[in-house]
């Protein structure tokens, strides 16, 4: 160990010296301050003795310098003084000193101080270099963090949610959170949105939202509702994740053919519908468990069904929002919440911008300790572009095959099991057809639905016409079906290839059993069909029959290579 | 020269400086010297402040050295010094230097 | 401790005191791993609970678990209208009995 000594007195600092160098330390030896200071910075000693008492510069002014120079190493300062007073004591402690020893010099005492430093000084050196390792070690671990970042977000947060009528926050806490906001467009233009909220931060939270991002996107654009789509997840997570390990959500389904929003959430705090000049119209609770906690067995699906009115707006959040803190710790809240929300009475308030600007004001946060996730969709006159945006992998151009099917749907099926998503999985045997899908999609729901509600259950469309009318609707349907014991739907496909136009013609006939109707009720006088779902089906179909009785329909979809 | 001089300490000087003990010896007195001249200039001068500094400074010395009737004549002028109370400090430097000549005359037979 | 065990008549009873976070995993889990004889039933007292959050419910989760899972029977007594709120929105009445 190299020490540093300072006193102007010369048997003083003679004695020191000899005293020092014979327990083996290497000794470097100044008169003044000054001669101190700079001999500290030439030769950066592991321990300083100075003497209080000294001309040009004095030992608590070189104390000041000294540590000064010292930077993150410890340098201890011992006081040489014959100083008794305390308050003289105390200033050697005041200006940086960590120790002193009085006049004349105890060789033992001496010794024994200067190892008890050295001790701390390994010690302290060692702390240094673990701390460094450790820095090290943590640059590494965020650097792999932020790489497997940009994966997941390529998976999980893909695309989607930078459209006109969503705004939305995604927590910036830690590099992976556990929150999860997907939109998604079945192609029949349904729009699927969730959050989910992981139990937990970090990587397990983030591994868990892969496979939920998967299977969220993969139905959607398979056209399976949300029903299906919520049953595969929680069988999902249920068995990959660990018990005590969920995940918070609420997923809704939003259909611009019957203007209704289905609802499913488990786990997450109260979402919001809010209409203008009226604001908060209805609360979408959560009336189940969260996702992964129950067997498939025990899983329950029941799902809630509202309607909406054009620029009707749908909020949904983590719990992060309600419990953003105020400097003093006390919560934002649901009281607070709702209020931003209400001011929707005021149609042509900002409501998303004025709730931003609330919580941070209450919070008087910089963002980066923000930890809530949010999104506002607002229920616009949706421009329906069919095509849904799906990669296609380019494929030649295969010669247009021929095909038909017949699939017969009978009531133990119509009460439990939604066919379409399978028999639309026909047509992407068929390339070409597969750009399709969107439009072929619509017709086929359109057609369905309505041998299944009017024909095989005989329900009343204009039921739905008023807001009370709607929710009846849904439950009488649910009955119906309940209570079905006869009946069925036929679905028959069949394909003609076109050879001139490399295309072909899709021939879609169903059939329900039901009493039928007269069909020439909804024909207005230029031939077209009334009822916006069939004025839609008419409109992408090259030709729309009714026949016996109204129990059975004919289109024909023709397409060629674009 | 016992009531003068701590033997023990000497001996153990002796020990610690080795062959750098005629240095020690020969410093000592060098500073010495100097001191009791300025000493003396600072009395006449009835300079307190001077006169506790050059006392403590020797007063210092001459306690590692083992001097330590000296070292109670030194404690007593610094004492004067620190207080201004210069009045007897003549009578004391008189003390001073007849003891720091015996010292000095022991020391310098030990070499 | 901020957690406090008794057996009584083959009811394990778990007392939590404080907040019931992440911080007490461990004991929480001690608590019913030690217990010195495979009870009945059990009950988690939460009359001086003042927080629970999302890892609390997975602690409650793994606890079922351990207990049998559908066959467990563990009941959840003392909660305050603030604790009371979370177990409520995320439905856990459905897997234990709230009180």
């Amino acid at each position: 160990m190299k020490i540093l000594i300072a006193d102007d007195n010369n048997t003083d600092r003679l004695i020191l010296k000899r005293i020092l160098t014979n327990c083996g330390y290497e000794v470097i030896a100044a008169v003044d301050g000054l001669e101190a200071v700079e001999f500290f910075n030439d030769s950066m000693p592991d321990l300083v003795l100075l003497d209080a008492m000294m001309p040009n510069m004095d030992g608590y002014e070189a104390a000041i310098e000294i540590k000064k120079a010292t930077g993150d190493r410890l340098v201890p300062i011992i006081f040489l003084t014959s100083l008794q007073e305390a308050s003289a004591l105390a200033h050697c402690l005041e200006v940086g000193g960590d120790d002193f020893l009085t006049k004349p010099y105890n060789k033992i005492i001496l010794e024994a101080k200067i190892k008890a430093f050295e001790r701390m000084k390994l010690l302290h050196d060692e702390v240094r270099e673990q701390r460094n390792e450790i820095q090290l070690y943590n640059d590494h671990m965020i650097h792999e963090q932020e790489v497997a970042k940009r994966l997941f977000d390529n998976i999980a947060h893909s695309g989607n949610l930078n459209q006109p009528n969503i705004k939305h926050l995604l927590s910036p806490m830690s590099i992976f959170n556990g929150d999860l906001l997907l939109v998604a467009r079945t192609p029949s233009d349904m729009t699927h949105i969730m959050l989910g909220d992981f139990t937990g931060h970090g990587l397990p939270a983030a591994i868990g939202a892969l496979p939920v991002a998967d299977i969220f996107y993969g139905m959607t654009s398979k056209g399976f509702s949300i029903v299906d789509i919520v049953t595969e997840i929680n069988k999902r997570l249920s068995n990959i994740l660990p018990v005590g390990v969920f995940c918070c959500a609420t997923i809704c389904e939003i259909n611009y053919r019957d203007d209704s929003i289905i609802s499913w959430s488990g786990g997450l705090p109260d979402g919001y519908i809010a209409r203008a000049d009226e604001g908060i119209i209805d609360n979408i609770k959560s009336n189940h468990l969260p996702l992964g906690v129950l067997a498939p067995n025990n899983f329950s699906v029941e799902t809630e069904m509202r309607q909406f009115s054009p620029n009707d707006k749908l909020y949904l959040f983590s719990d992060g929002l309600l419990e953003a803190e105020a400097p003093d710790g006390s919560m934002f809240g649901e009281e607070r919440l709702k209020s931003v929300i209400n001011s929707y009475e005021d149609a042509s308030v900002n409501v998303y911008d004025d709730l931003l600007k609330a919580v941070a004001d209450y919070t008087q946060s910089d963002k980066q300790t923000d930890d809530y996730t949010l999104i506002e969709y607002t229920i616009d006159d949706l421009n329906h572009n069919i095509d849904t945006a799906e990669d296609f992998s380019d494929e030649e151009r295969q010669e247009s095959m021929e095909w038909c099917f017949d699939y017969d749907f009978r009531p133990s099926t119509l009460r439990q099991f939604d066919p379409l998503p399978l028999v639309l999985q026909i047509l992407n045997e068929c390339s070409g057809l597969k750009d399709y899908r969107g439009r072929v999609f619509t017709v086929l729901a359109e057609l369905f639905t309505n041998a299944l509600d009017h024909g095989v259950l005989g329900l009343d469309s204009n039921m739905k016409k008023s807001a009370e009318g709607f929710a009846k609707f849904y439950l009488a349907k649910k009955d119906a079906l309940d209570l079905l014991e006869d009946g069925f739907i036929k679905i028959r496909m069949e394909h003609l290839p076109d050879n001139e136009s490399k295309g072909g013609a899709l021939h879609i006939r169903i059939q329900n059993s039901g009493d039928g109707f007269d069909y020439s009720q909804l024909k207005a006088a230029d031939n077209s069909f009334s009822g916006r779902g069939l004025a839609l089906v008419q409109s992408l179909c090259k030709s729309m029959e009714y026949s016996d009785n109204g129990k059975q329909v004919d289109v024909i979809f023709d397409w060629d290579y674009s | 020269m016992e009531d003068s001089i701590n033997m023990p300490i000497v001996e153990e000087l002796k020990q610690l400086m080795e062959e750098d003990f005629p240095l020690l010896i020969e410093t000592y007195v060098n500073d010495c010297d100097a001191r009791i001249d300025a000493l003396a200039l600072a009395i006449s001068n009835q300079d307190a402040t001077e006169v506790r500094e050059i006392a403590h400074a020797f007063k210092g010395s001459s306690s590692n050295l083992g001097a330590e009737k000296l070292t109670s004549i030194c404690f007593r002028l610094e004492t004067m010094g620190r207080e201004g109370e210069l009045a007897n400090a003549n009578d004391e430097y008189i003390n001073m230097k007849s003891e720091y000549l015996k010292v000095r005359e022991y020391f310098k037979n030990l070499l | 401790m901020a957690i406090n065990t008794t057996e009584d008549n083959g009811k394990l009873i778990i007392k939590i005191d404080g907040r019931f976070d992440f911080s007490i995993h461990q004991e929480f889990r001690n608590a019913y791993e030690g217990a010195k004889s495979t009870p009945k039933e059990y009950e988690v007292d939460m009359r001086t609970t003042s927080y629970l959050d999302s890892s609390a419910l997975g602690m409650l989760l793994l606890l079922r678990d351990f207990a049998g899972g559908n066959n467990a029977k563990i009941s959840i007594i003392n909660t305050s209208p603030d604790v009371r709120k979370i177990l409520t929105i995320s439905n856990f009445e459905q897997l234990f009995t709230v009180s």
